[in-house]
């Protein structure tokens, strides 16, 4: 529908992604909340065959010291690739990609989490891509906004990553690996919904100017749609307690 | 089955989410004001009575307020104090000077101490002895009345007892309102319960049987702290768990009794 009005915008109903979405169809998502004892708050998610861990600890004394913040909180981020997350192993040190992403991703929650709420204190976040399959920085921040709301966290708002591109000469929505791969562009976009913030914004490609807006505008609307799907989240890990009743009662 | 707080008060809210703020005073800890706007900091339940408005936690550790009675296990002897596990984000230190001479303390004791100062730079510092008296008598009888409160709190080491740790975000729901649920748990199991604000438990009692009790009675209530009626079903669920402690013992008995009475016959 991107496209344009008329027959044109038939054709791109018509038209179909290489694993049959729409243009503006978003992967299979699947969010979960809390998945993790030993960590002070997590999540965990799919997006289509990528799959996704978060764990978040802290707040806690800084270590190194040197790091330390007197005014504020020292936000630790580390996005990692697992060995086998992708077809070929992987070398598990850290890319240099790794550490950007780790980099912008962090800088995209700091901006929503009150960090001056706890000077000299230090959050580490821990993003582990356990499978790769295309726009994990986006399913990355999205976890780890739920992961920092369950461990209680005040924050500003949720923070939601979603990815446009272009493919094949259209305007898609949240590019698969292959998309990536074989397209003309990819753009990764976080914001914070509720307050309407971008707070991370990302481009690989080449786009016009007006494909750009195209682009963004889709990226936003699917975050919009995700940030939903987050909140159903929250919601579904309070509610599971429910069915934790006593039962085991009549055995003992 | 209905609580007495009315459902339309209390909102299931998460970061972001705007409020309808109308009370005069808000709790800038978990509500966060801009443009004009109120959003909330946290998950939680929005709450809006008599002029305050705030969102009680749902998830989250243990923030520390001067005054608060906390249970803490000391884990380090630093220069100046102990080190004290207060299942917050830091530990907090509980200097020599605040220790009465009488309690002698070591790594690994479970203590009763108030939060004495919370610094923003210091971090939390706690107190185990109760207020000393200011020098002059017009401060007597203030002094007085405020150590019967002090002695209510029971500062001081806890020799006896089993720590059980709740998380803190639904420490308000084991206590109910006006200390319903806390009492009526205190009642069930005949025990006393040392409540730290923290969200550390200590029941006064040798018995394992009650202490798993407790134990599932803390995790249920953690598990269901945001619906209605947790109290009634937890008072059911003690008296169930109790009976079927006695019942135990008495069908062990009347086992026995059947038993001697096959022999008899």
């Amino acid at each position: 529908m991107q496209q344009g009005g008329g027959a044109e915008g038939q054709a791109a109903e018509e038209w179909r992604r290489p694993d049959g979405r729409a243009a503006d169809e978003l992967r299979p998502l699947r969010l979960e909340v809390g998945v993790l004892e030993n960590a002070e708050g997590s999540a965990y998610g799919e997006q289509g065959r990528g799959k996704i861990l978060v764990a978040v600890y802290g707040p806690t004394e800084v270590h190194p010291r040197h790091m330390e913040h007197v005014d504020r909180l020292t936000m630790l981020c580390r996005y990692h690739m697992a060995p086998f997350s992708t077809e070929e192993r992987r070398r598990p040190q850290p890319t240099r990609r790794d550490i950007e992403l780790s980099k912008v991703i962090r800088e995209a929650l700091e901006a929503a989490v009150l960090t001056e709420r706890f000077p000299r204190s230090m959050l580490k976040i821990f993003i582990e891509v356990l499978e790769a399959a295309g726009g994990t920085r986006c399913l990355g921040i999205t976890l780890a906004s739920l992961a920092l709301a369950n461990a209680g966290i005040p924050m500003r708002d949720l923070v939601v990553g979603c990815a446009a591109g272009k493919y094949k000469g259209r305007i898609v929505l949240d590019l698969s690996e292959e998309e990536d791969k074989e397209g003309e562009a990819d753009m990764a976009v976080a914001i914070m919904p509720s307050l309407n913030r971008i707070v991370l914004l990302q481009m690989d490609g080449e786009l016009t100017r007006e494909e750009f807006f195209q682009a963004l505008d889709l990226a936003i609307e699917g975050c919009r749609r995700i940030h939903k799907m987050q909140v159903e989240a929250i919601k579904r890990k309070l509610q599971e307690g429910l069915a934790l009743t006593p039962p085991t009662e009549e055995k003992e | 089955m209905s609580q007495p707080s009315t459902p339309s008060e209390r909102i299931l809210v998460v970061p972001g989410d705007q409020l309808p703020v109308t009370a005069a005073k808000i709790d800038h800890e978990t509500i966060f004001r801009e443009n004009e706007q109120y959003y909330s900091t946290v998950v939680g339940l929005f709450e809006q009575r008599q002029n305050r408005a705030n969102v009680v936690r749902l998830f989250g550790p243990y923030t520390p307020k001067v005054g608060d009675v906390v249970v803490g296990i000391i884990i380090d002897e630093v220069l100046l104090g102990w080190k004290v596990d207060i299942n917050a984000a830091r530990p907090a230190l509980l200097p020599f000077t605040n220790v009465p001479s009488r309690s002698k303390l070591s790594i690994g004791d479970v203590i009763v101490a108030e939060v004495a100062d919370y610094g923003v730079s210091r971090g939390v510092v706690l107190n185990m002895r109760e207020k000393r008296a200011r020098t002059g008598r017009r401060k007597t009888r203030r002094r007085q009345t405020k150590k019967t409160r002090t002695k209510g709190r029971r500062l001081g080491r806890v020799t006896r007892g089993f720590l059980v740790a709740i998380q803190p975000s639904k420490l308000p729901r084991l206590i109910g309102r006006g200390g319903s649920m806390i009492s009526a748990i205190k009642r069930g199991l005949n025990r006393d319960i040392i409540v730290g604000e923290n969200g550390y438990l200590v029941l006064r009692t040798e018995s394992l049987r009650k202490r798993q009790i407790f134990e599932r009675i803390i995790r249920i209530i953690e598990a269901q702290a945001h619906t209605t009626g947790l109290t009634e079903r937890v008072i059911k669920l003690l008296s169930e768990s109790l009976s079927s402690f006695s019942l135990e013992h008495s069908s062990g008995e009347s086992a026995t009794g059947r038993g001697s009475g096959g022999a008899s016959r």
